[in-house]
C-alpha cells in the first residue's frame, strides 16, 4: 500500500492543478491585456458587445461579468474550468464553431486554456459599489405618517345630513354628507326599469328577462328598498354572478392565454386559472385568501388533494403574463420576469407602482431602488411554470423561442384531458419520427463557405426540422409511457437555497452592486418580515398584503368594486394609490367600507350588497346644469353615471335577447384544444390542419360539390382560418372566449376590451364609427339579429306585440308612442326594398338589429 | 499475473500525462509548447491535434487532488481488494477514460443533433444538451412536468 502511495504521488508530480487565485496578480493581468483581450476585440467583439450592437446568442464578451453569465447556452468561461467554459468549447471546434468558420491558431487558443485555468484574470470589471438611496429613511417615516393610503384604514360613524328623509344606508350619507358640503342635491330615483336593468347587467352580465321586469315593477310599487334587495340576493347567488365579476379581475391580473409579443407562445392551461377566478367570486371566497393563494397557493398547507391543485392553480397568477420568448439572454429574462412579476403583484394587490424603482429610485413615491430589489429576491427564488414539459429527447423549441419552462404536473388527474392519447404504436411512430428527424439534422452540413445557396437551404431546412422536432417533443412531453396524457397546471414552485439578490444599476444586468436582503417596500410594511435563510419570503408577502395589517388591500378591492357599480372609483386611479394617483373623494366612506371589508370575513358580495342597496346606486343620470358646472366629474356623485356597457356585456346581452345563449361552461378553450403551439396570424397552429378539418366538417367530398356550394364551402373554411381567434359561432358567454393576446376577439375588441397585457382597472369607454360598422356589418351580430326576430316572431303573433316584445327585451320597457310610430314607419319603408317572400322576416331581423345598434341597447342610463 | 504497483504507477502516467503533456505549462508568459514537442511523449491516441478529433482528457471529477484521483481510481476499480490493478480491472479503468473522452477510441461516433462542423457525439454533447435544457428554462426540468412539493400540513 505505501509504495502504490508513493507511485501514485509521482505519477500525479506531472499533473498541474490548475491555480485558482481570487484577485488577479499583476502578471495575470499583464497575460489578460496581452494574449485575451487583443483576440476578444478582434474575434468576438463583432458579435458579441454592446458597443457594436450585436448580441447574438444573448451573448456579450465585453465585460466579465457578462462573460460568466454567458448567453443562451451556458456560462462562456467558469474560471478555473476549461471543460464547463462554452467559450473554449467553442474556439476548438467542439460542440460549437467560433469563430464563424474558421479556427483560431493553436497558440490562441492555448493561451485561452491558460488564461482560464488560472482562473480567467479579467480586469473588465465594474467594481461593486453601493448604490446610496436619495429617498432618505427620513423620507420614508414621513410618506408612512402623512400619506393618506398609508394610514391604517379606519371606520368612521355615518354623518349626519341635512335631507334625512334621503338616506337609506350609511353609504348615502357619506355621499349626501359631501354633496351637501358643495350645496349640491342628489338626482331622482331612476325608473324602476332602468334601475333592474342596471343591477342585472352590474351582478351577472346580462340583461332582465321580460318576467323578471314585470316581477320587479311589482315589487318596486310596494318598496323599492325591498324589491332592490330581493333581485340583489338572487342575483348575487347565480352562477352568471363569478362570470360577471371574474372577468373584472381577469382584467386586473393581465389574463391572456399566450405570451404575446414577438413569439407569441400558447398557455394551454390558462383556462384553469380562469375557472379557479370564476369559481372564487361565486363562492365568495374570502379576499386575503384568495390573494394568498395566488401569491403563494404552493407553500400554503392543503388539507386535501383537490385544495393542493387548487392552491397550484391559483398560482398561474405568477406565470401568465406577457414574455419576450426570444429574449435570448437567460439572466435578462429571468430579470424581466420577476419584474413582471413585481409590477404585477404591487399593482394588483396594493394600487403600487413598485415596479417603478427598478432602475432608480421611485420618481415619486418613497420606494428606493433598494426597496425593488429587497422585493425582487422574493420573486427571483421561484421557478415560474409557463411552457411544456420536456420530452424524454429534451426541451426542443423553436427557431425563435430561446426561454422555455415545463409545467406543474397536477396532485389530481384532470378526468378529460384535452391533450391526445396515444397507442403504443403511435407513441412508437412518434419516437421513429423524432430519431429521424435528428438523423437528418446531423447530417445538415452549414454547406460550402462559397456557396451561399446550399448554406440557406441547410439552415432552412435546419429550420424547418427543429420546427417539427419542437411540436413532436411537445406531444411526447405531455404523455406518459403508455401514451396517456397527464394533467398539468401552469404555476410556480419554490427554488432550493434561496438567496438575496443585487442590486443592478439602471436596471442593467451586467452592472450588480450591493446584495439587497429579501425584505417588502418600507413604506408600506411598518414591521419588515421575519425571512428564514431557507425561504424566499414569498408565503410571508402573501400572508401581508392578505392581511388586516396592510392598509392598501382591502381599500383597493374595495375601491374597484365600487367603481364596477358607480362607474368611477372613490379612488378614480384604481390602479394607483401612490402620490401620482388620485386623492378619494370620499375618505371616510372608503375607509368604512374597507374596514366593513375586512370585518365581514374579506367577503366581496357584502360589499356589493352594501352598495347596490344603497339609494346612491338607483339615482339617475339626469343632467343638471348647475351640478355639472360645480362638478363635471361628477367625483361627489350626484347623479348615476351613464355607462356604456363592456363588449362581453354586450355580447352576451345579444344573446341573451335572442335567446341563443348558451349557459353551460365550456370546458376549456380553444388554446386548450389547440395545445403547445405558436400563434401566427391570428391562427393556433397549421392553418392547413384547419382546413382540412373544416372541410370535414362540411362533410362533402369536394368531387360532389356544386359549384356554388363549393364557393360557399371555401368561404367558409376561409372563415375558419382566418376567423379562428374570433369564435364567432360560439354561442357561450363571453368569458369563456378564448383570449390570446394580439388576436383577442373581433367582438370584444371593437368594445375596448382590456389590454391583456397590462393590468388594467379601469377599460377605456370609446364611441367610434367602427363600433358602429361592427354593428351594422358584423356576421355575428347579423346572426343574433336573425335569431332576436326569429324568437319575437315565433313568441308573439300580432306585429303590435312583437315590436312590444322587441322592445322589452332590447330595452326592458315597451315602446313609446312615438317610437311605435317610427318603427311602424321603418317597416313601411324597410320593406320596399326587401323581396316578396322574406320581406315579413327581413323587415324584423332590420327591426331587430336597429335595436341591438341603438345607443339605448349599449349603454346603462 | 497481478500487476505491480509500478505498473499501476506508469498506466496511470500515460493517462494523466496525456492530459499534462497537452497542456502548455501555467505559467505568465510561457513559451508555448508545441503540440509536437509536447505529445511525443504521449500514448496511444496522441499525436498532432487535428480538427474535429482532438480532445481534450475530460475526468469529470471535480476534486482536482492527484493523489486522491488515484485513491479513488483504485477503490473504484479494485474489485478484488488486493489494492492493485489487475488486468481485467485495468481494463475496465481504460474504457471507463475511452468514454468519458467521447469515443475517440473507437467510439459510435453518432452525431448530437445540433452539432456543428467538426462535432461528434457522445457524453460532452449530451452534457450541452443538459447544460442547454437547464439554461434555457428550469434547472430541474423533468421529462414530462414537475412534480409539485407538497408544503407540510400545519
Amino acid at each position: 500500500m505505501y509504495r502504490i502511495r508513493i507511485s501514485a504521488i509521482l505519477l500525479v508530480a506531472g499533473v498541474v492543478a490548475p491555480a485558482l487565485a481570487d484577485e488577479p496578480t499583476a502578471e495575470q493581468l499583464k497575460f489578460f491585456e496581452a494574449k485575451i483581450r487583443p483576440v476578444l476585440i478582434r474575434e468576438c467583439y463583432g458579435c458579441h458587445s454592446n458597443e457594436s450592437g450585436n448580441v447574438r446568442g444573448g451573448l456579450r464578451l465585453d465585460s466579465r461579468e457578462l462573460t460568466h453569465i454567458g448567453g443562451s447556452s451556458g456560462p462562456a468561461v467558469v474560471p478555473g474550468d476549461v471543460d464547463e467554459s462554452l467559450l473554449y468549447n467553442a474556439i476548438i471546434h467542439e460542440d460549437f464553431v467560433m469563430p464563424p468558420k474558421r479556427k483560431l491558431p493553436q497558440n490562441v487558443i492555448d493561451d485561452f486554456r491558460q488564461w482560464i485555468e488560472m482562473g480567467a484574470p479579467d480586469p473588465r470589471v465594474n467594481e461593486v459599489i453601493e448604490i446610496r438611496p436619495s429617498i432618505s429613511e427620513e423620507d420614508i417615516e414621513q410618506a408612512k405618517e402623512t400619506f393618506w393610503a398609508y394610514q391604517p384604514p379606519v371606520s368612521h360613524a355615518a354623518p349626519s345630513v341635512n335631507n334625512a328623509d334621503w338616506p337609506r344606508t350609511d353609504v348615502d350619507r357619506f355621499v349626501l354628507a359631501k354633496l351637501e358640503e358643495n350645496e349640491l342635491a342628489p338626482a331622482d330615483d331612476a325608473e324602476s326599469y332602468k334601475v333592474l336593468r342596471r343591477l342585472c347587467f352590474d351582478l351577472v352580465g346580462l340583461p332582465p328577462t321580460p318576467s323578471q321586469i314585470e316581477a320587479f315593477a311589482d315589487r318596486w310599487k310596494s318598496d323599492p328598498d325591498k324589491a332592490i334587495a330581493y333581485v340583489v340576493d338572487r342575483l348575487l347567488e347565480m352562477d352568471q354572478f363569478g362570470e360577471r365579476w371574474g372577468r373584472h379581475w381577469l382584467d386586473v391580473v393581465r389574463y391572456a392565454e399566450s405570451t404575446g409579443r414577438e413569439v407569441n407562445q400558447t398557455y394551454p392551461h390558462a383556462w384553469r386559472y380562469r375557472d379557479f377566478v370564476i369559481d372564487s367570486m361565486n363562492e365568495d371566497k374570502p379576499f386575503n385568501q384568495f390573494v394568498q393563494q395566488q401569491i403563494a397557493g404552493d407553500l400554503m398547507p392543503a388539507k386535501t388533494d383537490e385544495q393542493w391543485a387548487e392552491n397550484l392553480v391559483a398560482t398561474t397568477f405568477m406565470a401568465i403574463g406577457p414574455k419576450n420568448l426570444n429574449e435570448a439572454n437567460r439572466v435578462q429574462f429571468a430579470a424581466d420576469l420577476v419584474d413582471e412579476q413585481i409590477d404585477a403583484t404591487t399593482r394588483v394587490f396594493l394600487g403600487t407602482s413598485v415596479a417603478c424603482a427598478r432602475c432608480h429610485d421611485h420618481k415619486f413615491d418613497a420606494i428606493p431602488q433598494a426597496d425593488y430589489y429587497a422585493l425582487a429576491g422574493v420573486f427571483a427564488n421561484m421557478t415560474t411554470y409557463f411552457g411544456n414539459p420536456p420530452s424524454e429527447f429534451g426541451t426542443i423549441t423553436n427557431a425563435q423561442t430561446r426561454q422555455s419552462s415545463s409545467l406543474l404536473r397536477l396532485p389530481i388527474d384532470d378526468p378529460n384531458p384535452y391533450d391526445k392519447r396515444y397507442t403504443a404504436k403511435e407513441l412508437q411512430d412518434l419516437r421513429d419520427e423524432m430519431a429521424e428527424k435528428q438523423r437528418e439534422i446531423a447530417t445538415l452540413g452549414r454547406g460550402s463557405a462559397n456557396s451561399s445557396g446550399n448554406a440557406a437551404n441547410a439552415q432552412r431546412t435546419r429550420l424547418r426540422l427543429l420546427n417539427e422536432m419542437s411540436m413532436l417533443s411537445a406531444k411526447l412531453g405531455v404523455v406518459d409511457e403508455d401514451g396517456n396524457p397527464r394533467s398539468y397546471c401552469m404555476g410556480v414552485q419554490e427554488r432550493k437555497r434561496p438567496s438575496d439578490v443585487r442590486l443592478l444599476v439602471r436596471g442593467e444586468i451586467d452592472q450588480p452592486a450591493q446584495s439587497v436582503e429579501r425584505g417588502f417596500p418600507q413604506v408600506l410594511c411598518s414591521v419588515q418580515p421575519d425571512i428564514d435563510e431557507d425561504e424566499s419570503g414569498r408565503l410571508e408577502l402573501a400572508r401581508w398584503i392578505g392581511s388586516e395589517a396592510n392598509p392598501l388591500t382591502a381599500r383597493v378591492m374595495v375601491n374597484r368594486i365600487w367603481q364596477h357599480l358607480i362607474g368611477q372609483g372613490i379612488v378614480s386611479s384604481a390602479d394607483d394609490f401612490g402620490v401620482t394617483g388620485q386623492p378619494p373623494s370620499h375618505p371616510e366612506l372608503l375607509d368604512t367600507l374597507a374596514v366593513q371589508f375586512m370585518q365581514s370575513g374579506w367577503s366581496t358580495k357584502s360589499i356589493i350588497r352594501t352598495i347596490t342597496t344603497s339609494r346612491v346606486y338607483r339615482m339617475n343620470t339626469a343632467y343638471d346644469r348647475r351640478s355639472h358646472e360645480a362638478d363635471p366629474d361628477n367625483a361627489f356623485v350626484w347623479r348615476a353615471n351613464p355607462r356604456r356597457l363592456d363588449a362581453e356585456a354586450i355580447r352576451d346581452a345579444m344573446l341573451s335577447v335572442s335567446g341563443e345563449i348558451d349557459f353551460e361552461r365550456p370546458r376549456g378553450s380553444e388554446v386548450a384544444k389547440a395545445g403547445f403551439t405558436r400563434v401566427t396570424g391570428g391562427v393556433l397552429g397549421n392553418p392547413r390542419d384547419i382546413a382540412r378539418k373544416a372541410f370535414e366538417s362540411a362533410g362533402q367530398s369536394r368531387r360532389r360539390m356544386q359549384r356554388g356550394s363549393r364557393n360557399q364551402i371555401a368561404e367558409e373554411v376561409a372563415r375558419k382560418i382566418t376567423g379562428q381567434l374570433n369564435q364567432e359561432d360560439a354561442k357561450h358567454r363571453s368569458v369563456y372566449l378564448t383570449i390570446v393576446r394580439d388576436e383577442e376577439p373581433r367582438s370584444l375588441s371593437v368594445f375596448d376590451f382590456a389590454d391583456a397585457s397590462t393590468i388594467i382597472g379601469t377599460r377605456e369607454s370609446s364611441n367610434t364609427a367602427n363600433q358602429a360598422l361592427y354593428m351594422m356589418n358584423n356576421r355575428f351580430v347579423i346572426q343574433q339579429s336573425e335569431a332576436f326576430a326569429d324568437r319575437v316572431i315565433r313568441e308573439r303573433t300580432s306585429p303590435n306585440d312583437r315590436l312590444e316584445y322587441a322592445f322589452l327585451l332590447a330595452y326592458g320597457r315597451p315602446p313609446t308612442s312615438s317610437e311605435r310610430t317610427a318603427a311602424a314607419s321603418f317597416i313601411r319603408d324597410f320593406a320596399s326594398t326587401t323581396g316578396f317572400r322574406s320581406r315579413s322576416k327581413d323587415t324584423i331581423n332590420a327591426l331587430c338589429q336597429s335595436l341591438f345598434a341603438s345607443a339605448e341597447f349599449r349603454y346603462l342610463d | 499475473m497481478k500487476l505491480s504497483a509500478t505498473f499501476l504507477a506508469v498506466s496511470c502516467a500515460l493517462l494523466f500525462a496525456c492530459q499534462t503533456q497537452a497542456q502548455p505549462p501555467n505559467r505568465l508568459g510561457a513559451g508555448r509548447d508545441n503540440d509536437a514537442k509536447g505529445q511525443d511523449r504521449g500514448g496511444p491516441g496522441r499525436g498532432q491535434a487535428r480538427d474535429g478529433e482532438q480532445r481534450r482528457q475530460r475526468g469529470g471529477m471535480a476534486d482536482r487532488d492527484p493523489a486522491q484521483m488515484v485513491g479513488r481510481l483504485i477503490e473504484q476499480f479494485d474489485k478484488d481488494g488486493d489494492e492493485k490493478l489487475d488486468s481485467t480491472e485495468l481494463t475496465a479503468l481504460l474504457t471507463m477514460m475511452r468514454d468519458r473522452r467521447g469515443g475517440q477510441m473507437g467510439g459510435n461516433g453518432e452525431r448530437p443533433p445540433f452539432a456543428r462542423n467538426g462535432d461528434q457525439a457522445g457524453p460532452k454533447a449530451r452534457d450541452m444538451m443538459q447544460r442547454k435544457r437547464r439554461n434555457a428554462g428550469n434547472e430541474d426540468a423533468t421529462p414530462g412536468g414537475d412534480l409539485p412539493k407538497r408544503p407540510l400540513a400545519e
